[in-house]
């Protein structure tokens, strides 16, 4: 298959490879001095003139191309007996082998600029204490999936990748449609976005407030003041106005975003490994492995459940730091997609036999206290503002209570002897779903009060985060503890 | 309930385990820990009344000192009172760490996940010939389980027998 590549001896990028690295570099060199912008603008400007700044403008432009073609002919790779060698580097040049039972995953990605000139950037992960990541910025279409192929048929020799007899067959699982990603879009948690639009408001004040009075908003807004000075309802107005307003702006944002970042949405799966290629501006392409994943998280609204929309995160085990790549979350998928799932991931998801646990009631009272030292906060706050501001607990204190037992309400979880399923959520239902064996430790944590009530908080630590159980009965948490350890210790199957 | 309950009842359990308590000696090395973290928080607060509280706000200085005092005093209570609660048991496939006065906690880690380990003397613990094993296990940065204040041949015996787990 690989008769038109020959990744024996050394080979470059597409040529187009220079127009990214260009771009690149491009990008990096207005990253790093970008501070110097304003310096330039602000110094004499008599002693610059225009032919000056664009023969200097000229000049780095010309030293990136140089650069970039320089980048693009030391770049070279092969692919030798036992590993994957990397040549790159100008001046100080380095020499990447990575052996092939250290590949884990290869992933085709294509950013905005490499749609545009057809080329496809191939990643290439590997495991072991230190993460090295091999990228190959531009390649042919061909070239990419003849490399993919020749990587993968290397790794088989090396048993990295069980051989199969037969044909892998590929099989779409999920493909979105436009209406489908529309509708998905639009029920999205647009309160999310609602706050950190607030948090970035806040924080951007001054700028903000500057925007505004170009805007002549502000005197529109006195006009309005002016009109209701003083009254209960103009400040209610007022409020009312800004809610609906920045609302409208937050769905605008979790909408756009979640479009731009899953359309064309695609999850094929192949001998037990799920492939996921979405996006608009920058195309990803994910392979999901099985052993990797550590947990599931399925996510639903009550706008989202009836429409049979189910959203799901796979954690994949990370090292070190958070790398939200390892993060992956498809959006779309309905009931039936959720059970085949559920099959590829894990061995036993028999509940019907199993009694369905709740928290302690003890956990309302943890949740109530909390919120109650939080609104005792927030009144503290609102009357450092205004006392009028108060009136505002009419809203708030109900709603508070509601959220606290909706949160109760939905936290429960199931244990089999294979799996743990938790429950949780307020107005949204996330359902993780997690295997005992995936277990990195485990840890019960009580506090005085917990002590008095005889309930612990049991958290799971596993390679992807932790997860925690409120508020269990001890003697029921210490037999999960117990039973969690023991099928971590006597399991053979690899965690990842 | 478990549907295999002759299993679970069989199981070791870990709340029958038999804890050690850590070397005695620790405790000396966190008292040591505690005065220079209380003199360095009286020579700041004494410059700073000294400086410029003092010319603003005379009469509130001896507050000050007070206030100090009575919240090192709560820190030394609670740094006695954990020091006795901490305790480490070793079993054959696991190693747990228990800790907490007002927040307790047991953790614990099996040995198969164990990514590596580390032995670290910090210099008062040297004094008395004091290590502490750190284990790493996959997931978050950091350690997962670190226990102070072992006497410096157990901790050596305990690297040594976790290492030679991994390594089979």
């Amino acid at each position: 298959m690989n008769d038109i590549f020959d990744f024996a001896k050394f080979s470059r990028q597409s040529s187009k490879g220079i127009i990214v690295n260009y771009f690149i570099i491009l990008y990096k060199t207005l990253k790093s001095s970008w501070v110097l912008i304003p310096i330039l603008l602000t110094k004499d400007k008599t002693e610059l003139n225009l032919t000056k700044i664009l023969l200097i403008v000229l000049a780095i432009l010309i030293y990136i191309l140089i650069r970039a073609v320089l980048v693009y002919l030391n770049f070279k790779f092969k692919i030798k007996d036992n590993a994957f060698i990397l040549k790159q580097g100008i001046l100080n040049k380095s020499n990447i082998s990575v052996p092939f039972e250290k590949i884990q995953h290869i992933n085709f990605k294509q950013n905005f600029i490499q749609q545009l000139i057809n080329v496809t950037q191939v990643e290439i992960e590997t495991a072991g204490a230190k993460t090295v990541e091999i990228s190959i910025k531009a390649l042919s279409r061909e070239k990419a999936v003849a490399l993919k192929k020749a990587l993968f048929l290397k790794m088989q020799e090396k048993d990295v990748v069980a051989v199969e007899n037969n044909e892998p067959v590929k099989e779409i699982l999920h493909k979105i449609s436009l209406s489908k990603l529309f509708k998905v879009s639009i029920s999205e948690n647009h309160f999310k976005s609602l706050a950190l639009l607030f948090a970035f408001i806040f924080s951007g004040y001054v700028q903000v407030k500057d925007f505004l009075e170009t805007l002549e908003l502000d005197e529109k807004f006195d006009r309005i003041l002016e009109e209701n000075a003083n009254s209960l309802i103009g400040d209610l107005f007022l409020m009312l106005f800004l809610f609906v307003f920045s609302f409208i702006i937050s769905v605008i944002i979790s909408f756009v975003t979640t479009f731009v970042r899953h359309f064309n949405l695609q999850v094929s799966l192949e001998n037990n490994t799920l492939e996921i290629v979405q996006g608009l501006i920058t195309k990803q392409n994910n392979i999901i492995k099985k052993q990797k994943v550590q947990s599931i998280e399925v996510l639903t609204n009550p706008i989202k459940q009836k429409l049979g929309i189910y959203n799901v995160i796979f954690r994949q085990a990370v090292s070190g730091k958070i790398n939200y790549k390892k993060i992956i979350k498809v959006v779309g998928f309905n009931k039936e997609h959720i059970n085949v799932l559920k099959d590829v991931f894990f061995i036993n998801t028999n509940f019907t036999n199993e009694e369905k646990h709740k928290p302690d009631t003890y956990y309302k009272v943890q949740l109530f206290f909390r919120g109650f030292l939080f609104l005792v906060f927030l009144n503290f706050v609102l009357l450092l503002i205004s006392y009028k501001l108060l009136f505002l607990n009419v809203i708030i204190v109900p709603l508070f209570v509601v959220l606290v037992l909706l949160k109760y309400e939905k936290s429960y979880y199931f244990f089999n002897k294979d799996m743990l399923v938790i429950g949780a959520g307020q107005i949204a239902t996330n359902t993780t779903y997690l295997e005992h064996f995936k277990l990195q430790h485990i840890k019960m944590k009580q506090t005085f009060f917990q002590k008095r009530k005889n309930v612990v908080n049991l958290v799971i630590q596993t390679a992807s985060g932790k997860i925690t159980l409120p508020c269990v009965k001890t003697r029921k948490a210490l037999e999960m503890y117990n039973f969690m350890l023991y099928k971590s210790e006597t399991s053979t199957k690899k965690w990842m | 309930m478990f549907k295999n309950i002759e299993i679970t009842s069989q199981l070791p359990d870990v709340s029958k385990l038999d804890f050690k308590p850590i070397d005695k000696k620790y405790l000396i090395v966190l008292l040591l820990n505690f005065s220079i973290v209380s003199i360095v928080l009286f020579v700041g607060l004494y410059f700073l009344i000294k400086k410029n509280l003092e010319v603003h706000i005379p009469e509130y200085s001896s507050y000050l000192y007070i206030a100090l005092i009575f919240g090192l005093s709560i820190f030394l209570l609670f740094t006695v009172l954990g020091f006795y609660k901490r305790k480490y048991a070793v079993r054959e496939k696991d190693i747990s760490y228990k800790k907490g006065v007002l927040v307790q906690s047991i953790t614990t880690v099996p040995l198969v996940r164990i990514q590596h380990v580390e032995l670290e003397e910090k210099p008062f613990s040297r004094l008395f010939r004091l290590a502490s094993i750190k284990i790493f296990t996959a997931g978050e940065s950091g350690g997962d389980l670190k226990v102070n204040g072992l006497p410096k041949n157990e901790a050596k015996k305990i690297k040594e027998f976790i290492t030679h787990f991994i390594n089979e």
